[in-house]
């Protein structure tokens, strides 16, 4: 595959650098890819913008950073302010329709999906978002199979918790095909 | 079988040190160097060794450099100001011959700076830093796999000549995950420092009949000698007298430079016919090999010189390419230092050396570099 | 008190030493040395520190592993080398300006840790190798070579601070009262925690010659006329106190060490773990 720039944002606490770890171990260790993970630094602890960027490629990694991101995800209002300008033409945005209310409408990129919901109806808790986010990226990018990403998520999740990732990861697949069966 | 892990290039040089067999650790928390210290006060007590987290960054090389006499391999870890003051204690490493290795994840200068951005301002404090004249080895490496990798070879180093060795990475390069390839350990080349194979009597810590290197005894094994920041004869003790002073300074210069030899590490990337060679290292020679790459598409003649060992300098490799290239273009995370050390390697020679650098907290990007490339070359 | 044994533990071929007549400084170091062939200690295993200044070439005539190290920090390498080798005991000899002065963090944090290392502070009231500036234990109104209007700074009470900060052993003895030092320092060798002798010392070079009191003898009795025991402090209006100083053991506790404690707490625990 050629170099695909993957960003993930949103507020601090809603698990975005857990995201960005399990997808850039899908891609690197459970694909055979090279990945480069980054995030910033500082006052993304509670509640503040956190963001974290995953870039995957088949030959060797030599832009450190991303200008703009061929898939974006956005859960916060914020991080849509601050990202979406940062999306790629052929890009897709994959927005939390809970928490980003104020969208471009007509813009073709963007994917809509009530992923707090969705993890609350889950857990009764917005916990899983970051993993329902992680399951819809993976099927409407197919960077890499499905398996990859449960692997990763079973590597990635403290013990205790990997049947309800697992849970929350599905459920993303099949928000896709339910939503958006041309894109699987 | 080796393994493939993501790990961030602090988390790399946990791994590395306790691979190259390092069990103790001391040090301060400051950012963005800190998760070596998690680490270190992780993984060390699991092996038996020790981590303590001192008072303040000179008792954190302090403790290391005791520990060390001790015959156990120590580190220390830092960034920016944490780096400037660890300075007097690196000048008594090097006075006193004592391994030990220092970490600086490079950050945003001077003073506090940009605690949570990279720079490359640091790379002249890593040479001259500490006070009077030394020579001091440096690595510079521009991924997570090679931070790995050099962080072994910076415990190597330092055990085989008695010397600090510092690992420069930056805010970039300390932070990333890439995937780094973990062999079992057998396979790695680890270097024990030379301990004296004669009885303690007639032992002298600064001996020269070994060579440029002697042997150093662990404190506690019957060896009750003397150590100290000041001027030594071979015994040790303080002197002044002028040609024995003069000798040690001698030997202390030569030890490091007469072996360059063994720890000249770079990389080279299409110099043979390079009209214009890149000199870059760290996270900014990742961008900087984009840019040749790129360059070379436009049929633009360009190379890259990378050195991966920062200090000493490699003036003859720049020297010998200089023949090859009427060009050089150093870019770097700060304002114009490496440039300099380019500048003198080419003395005499006709080769224009320009310069590309920023010292803002961005890393310099691929484009930045082509753009720069096609103004020098006038394309 | 002479004992000829001690010259087992000196390098005798480094003598004579380098302190002025009348500096107090050998008396200290004799001291040590009587302690430490009555506790029968294997110079092997001893390993002395210093910092700067004159109390800093101590380690030098002592026939040990010895170690010169930077002004004030002579307590980080001296924490290095206990938690490296719990085995050797650990003897870190500093001066005024090295423990309170340029060394003060490093010192309290070594009393806060209780690492098992001993303490002696040379205090001499006076930077001395430098030429007599004036120290943070300089008795106010002394004259100095950078208070040459007379001190106007208050001083320290480094064992009110060594208490303060953590220390689990604390005695100050002076270069007049010989048996309450060798005492004090065989004491504080043989307690397992971070031990703090603070020795009243002589520096009639420096100090005595500004002050009045050039030669030895005055110097010494400025030291002597100033201690008092505890006991007697004790008893002692605010007003007879001034200007004297009290001897002997201030504190004397049995707390966790802190190398023990770390291999008791943290390797244990590391080793156990998966994490």
């Amino acid at each position: 595959m050629r170099r695909a720039e993957i960003r993930l944002a949103g507020s601090g606490g809603q698990g975005i650098i857990l995201a960005a770890k399990v997808i850039a171990e899908a891609a690197g260790i459970f694909s055979n890819y090279n990945v480069l993970q980054s995030q910033i630094y500082g006052a993304a602890a509670r509640g503040e913008l956190s963001k974290a960027d995953v870039i995957i490629d088949e030959g060797d990694i030599y832009t450190l950073e991303i200008s703009a991101a061929d898939i974006l995800l956005s859960l916060s209002q914020e991080a849509y302010d601050k990202y979406s300008k940062e999306l790629k033409e052929d890009g897709k945005m994959i927005i939390d329709s809970f928490y980003v209310k104020n969208y471009d409408q007509l813009d073709k990129r963007i994917y809509p999906f009530p992923i707090s919901e969705l993890s609350k109806q889950l857990a009764n808790s917005e916990l899983f978002s970051n993993m329902i986010s992680v399951g819809i990226i993976t099927q409407m990018t197919k960077y890499f199979s499905e398996e990859s990403i449960l692997k990763s998520v079973e590597k990635n999740v403290p013990k205790n918790f990997v049947e309800m990732n697992i849970k929350a990861v599905k459920i993303g697949f099949e928000k896709v095909a339910e939503k958006y069966p041309n894109i699987c | 079988m080796s393994i493939i892990e993501l790990m961030s290039g602090n988390d790399a040089v946990v791994k590395a040190a306790i691979i190259a067999g390092c069990r103790f650790y001391a040090g301060y928390p400051i950012t963005p160097s800190s998760e070596i210290a998690e680490g270190m006060a992780k993984e060390l007590p699991k092996v038996g060794g020790k981590f303590i987290q001192m008072e303040d960054e000179i008792g954190g090389i302090g403790a290391a450099i005791g520990a060390s006499l001790t015959g156990v391999k120590s580190m220390t870890a830092t960034s920016g100001p944490g780096f400037s003051l660890k300075q007097e204690h690196i000048g008594f490493a090097i006075m006193g011959e004592i391994p030990i290795v220092i970490v600086n994840a490079m950050r945003g200068g001077p003073s506090t700076g940009m605690p949570t951005y990279p720079s490359q301002g640091d790379v002249m404090q890593a040479r001259w830093g500490t006070h009077g004249d030394h020579q001091i080895i440096a690595f510079v490496p521009s991924s997570v796999q090679e931070t790995f990798e050099f962080t072994i070879k910076a415990f190597n180093y330092s055990e085989m000549y008695r010397t600090p060795v510092i690992l420069l990475t930056d805010e970039i390069i300390a932070h990333m995950r890439e995937k780094v390839v973990i062999n079992e350990v057998e396979k790695y080349k680890i270097i024990d420092r030379m301990k004296p194979s004669e009885k303690p009597e007639g032992y002298k810590p600064f001996d020269t009949k070994h060579g440029l290197v002697p042997p150093l005894a662990p404190y506690g094994e019957g060896y009750r000698f003397h150590i100290t920041g000041l001027t030594h004869d071979q015994t040790g003790f303080p002197t002044t007298n002028h040609e024995i002073v003069q000798k040690l300074q001698q030997r202390l210069q030569d030890k490091i430079l007469k072996n360059f030899k063994n720890f000249e590490f770079y990389e080279e990337r299409m110099v043979e016919d390079a009209d214009i060679i890149v000199v870059a290292y760290g996270s900014v020679a990742r961008s900087a090999m984009r840019a040749i790459k790129d360059a070379r598409k436009d049929n633009i003649k360009v190379g890259l010189f990378r050195p991966i060992t920062l200090w000493p300098f490699n003036y003859k490799r720049i020297k010998e390419l200089s023949k090859k290239s009427k060009n050089f273009l150093a870019v770097e995370m700060n304002m114009g230092q490496i440039v300099g050390e380019v500048e003198r390697a080419v003395k005499g020679v006709k080769t224009k050396v320009e310069f590309l650098g920023k010292a803002n907290g961005e890393l310099i990007s691929p484009t930045e570099i082509f753009s720069k490339i096609r103004e020098v070359m006038n394309v | 008190m002479y004992n000829e044994n001690i010259f087992n533990y000196l390098r005798t071929e480094k003598l004579p030493h380098i302190w002025c007549p009348g500096c107090a400084h050998g008396i200290i170091v004799g001291s040590m040395l009587r302690s430490i062939e009555k506790l029968k200690l294997d110079k092997n295993k001893i390993a002395v520190l210093s910092g700067i200044g004159c109390s800093g070439r101590t380690p030098g005539y002592l026939d040990m592993n010895t170690l010169h190290t930077t002004h004030g920090r002579s307590l980080t390498f001296a924490t290095g080398i206990k938690m490296a080798k719990p085995e050797l005991v650990v003897i870190d000899v500093m001066g005024d300006g090295d423990a309170v002065a340029i060394g003060g963090n490093h010192f309290i944090h070594a009393c806060r840790r209780n690492i098992d290392i001993t303490a002696i502070i040379f205090n001499n009231n006076i930077y001395g190798m430098t030429g007599g500036q004036y120290s943070p234990t300089t008795p106010q109104n002394y004259f100095a070579s950078t208070s040459p209007y007379g001190n106007m700074e208050p001083s320290f009470d480094i064992v009110k601070l060594a208490i303060g900060a953590g220390a689990s052993f604390v005695a100050r003895a002076d270069a007049f009262h010989i048996a309450l030092l060798d005492n004090v320092i065989e004491k504080a060798i043989s307690h397992k925690g971070f031990s703090v002798v603070e020795v009243m010392g002589t520096c009639p070079t420096q100090f005595g010659r500004r002050n009045k009191m050039k030669e030895p003898y005055q110097m010494l009795d400025f030291v002597a006329e100033r201690a008092v025991s505890i006991k007697k402090w004790e008893e002692m209006s605010e007003e007879e106190r001034n200007g004297k100083f009290p001897i002997g053991i201030f504190l004397n506790e049995n707390r966790e060490e802190y190398v023990e404690s770390y291999e008791k707490n943290v390797i244990l625990k590391a080793k156990r773990s998966n994490v």
